[in-house]
């Protein structure tokens, strides 16, 4: 499976100035090349994170993407560089996450926790907290791109499916059965 | 109420209420009251999901070590032109080079060789000793260092240039020894012009010539050829240093010499083949004594 022409976000009046720029730039230029990774790097490991499940990988492999852009640096001009590292990426990614077991863990943020609560509620929140996590672990790879997606990086469905080149319909379908079997591994509440 | 149409048509209202598209009412419709409060406790877990967190500055650093060098010339931090200057700059000094270059022969100690030249002409090198000469002009103009024997046909002149002058022969067979403050030049065969110091000597057959620190002086001996040749050094009235100088590059051995006039002279010769007798050759005639001290050096005393 390749994945190809991924990733345009929406066309915001930044994002059209941007297109603009990169029409003009060449990645090869450090100053260009810098610009993408600190726009880029963090979404795309991110990215790699959520689909395939392990953190070291991903960031290896999104390394490995850029020193890829580099080298192409020439070939590729600036407004494809997305959709590029993120072909490189998933690429790179089928071989080295084969028989691979999915790890995530998110920690759960304790500062948006309501103070006043007792400790004995609190190890009852945890518990939940981390029946999550191994729902969202137990999700399939497509159910699991598309729900952290969402609910982590807050990227609208409608960016999602262009993000991923799927219809709408499909992301939906996705983030609703997500939510149904991840229902069904958290069990009795 | 249009619950039932409602219900069916939509199959992904678990997506909808999460992205807000229809309020809790909505999706009380479609679940029963408990598992909307178990959806709802879901979806407050979901807002406690935090983002995984890396230095992405760092990252890049880490990155840019990683990156393949070659690119960095597109920086173009030197303009093209420093590339042409420089390029031919090195072609200057390529041409330089090129016409400059010359052949070196160097033997090492006790190591003898014979090096043939255009025109017939051979050169016979001694141990501890070089050579050189330019490689695109003819090659009868030598440089020399240490002691050579030349056999050179007369087919133009050839020239031998020591630090202390300069040696032109036309057609002969010579012996040359050049050392720090020694010149020394037998002439075997034709005739050998010898140039030191703005003065010219002309030597013929048997003629032999030397410059020691400046001093010259001429003798003549009856040897037919460079007795080296035969594997042994001769001296006629050589400063013992000197003599010294030439046993140390017939032989890798270091000489201590103890309370002892160096400037005593020496006639005879050493063989190349035999240290302890080499030594007992140059040792007896000055009434010297020598003792082996480690496997590689000898003190030389008076007796």
């Amino acid at each position: 499976m390749v994945h190809k022409d991924l990733i345009s976000f929406g066309t915001s009046l930044h994002q059209q100035l941007m297109s603009e720029f990169y029409k003009t730039e060449n990645i090869c230029k450090d100053k260009i090349f810098e610009r993408i990774y600190l726009e880029q790097f963090s979404l795309l490991r991110n990215f790699l994170y959520y689909k395939f499940g392990n953190s070291e990988n991903a960031e290896d492999i999104t390394q490995n993407a850029f020193i890829k852009l580099w080298e192409n640096c020439k070939k590729v001009k600036p407004s494809k560089a997305k959709g590029f590292l993120y072909t490189t990426a998933i690429n790179l990614s089928l071989n080295a996450y084969k028989h691979q077991k999915v790890v995530l863990n998110f920690n759960t943020n304790s500062v948006k926790r309501v103070e006043n609560e007792t400790p004995e509620f609190q190890l009852i929140e945890k518990e939940f907290q981390i029946k999550i996590d191994n729902a969202i672990a137990e999700l399939t790879e497509k159910q699991r791109e598309v729900f952290l997606l969402n609910r982590i990086e807050k990227i609208k469905y409608a960016d999602i499916a262009e993000m991923l080149t799927i219809s709408v319909k499909a992301v939906e379908k996705r983030m609703h059965s997500a939510l149904l079997l991840m229902r069904k591994k958290i069990g009795k509440v | 109420m249009n619950k039932q149409p409602k219900h069916i048509e939509n199959k992904t209202f678990l997506a909808d209420w999460l992205a807000e598209k229809i309020t809790d009412k909505e999706l009380q419709e479609f679940v029963s009251p408990e598992e909307f409060l178990t959806y709802k406790k879901m979806q407050q877990a979901f807002d406690l999901l935090e983002k995984p967190t890396f230095n992405t500055t760092a990252s890049f650093t880490e990155l840019k070590t990683k990156l393949p060098k070659k690119q960095t010339v597109t920086k173009k931090l030197i303009p093209n032109w420093v590339y042409a200057v420089a390029a031919s700059f090195i072609l200057f000094l390529g041409i330089f080079q090129f016409l400059n270059a010359s052949i070196e022969y160097k033997t090492d100690i006790g190591q003898t060789q014979e090096i043939a030249l255009n025109k017939g002409t051979t050169i016979l090198l001694n141990a501890k000793s070089s050579v050189a000469y330019s490689k695109y002009q003819n090659q009868r103009n030598i440089s020399l260092q240490g002691e050579a024997f030349f056999k050179v046909t007369k087919k133009g002149l050839f020239t031998v240039q020591t630090s202390h002058g300069s040696i032109e022969v036309l057609g002969t067979e010579f012996n040359v020894i050049s050392r720090k403050n020694f010149l020394e030049v037998i002439c075997y065969e034709g005739k050998v012009a010898v140039t030191s110091q703005n003065k010219t000597w002309t030597l013929l057959p048997n003629n032999a010539w030397r410059s020691i620190k400046g001093k010259t002086e001429t003798w003549s001996t009856d040897q037919t050829s460079a007795s080296w040749l035969d594997g042994e050094s001769s001296f006629k009235s050589t400063p013992l240093l000197f003599v010294l100088q030439a046993l140390e590059s017939q032989y890798a051995v270091q000489l201590i010499v103890e309370n002892l006039d160096q400037n005593i002279l020496f006639t005879g010769s050493f063989t190349h083949n035999n240290l302890d007798k080499a030594l007992k050759s140059i040792c007896l005639p000055l009434g010297l004594e020598y003792e082996t001290n480690d496997a590689s050096s000898i003190v030389l005393s008076k007796l």
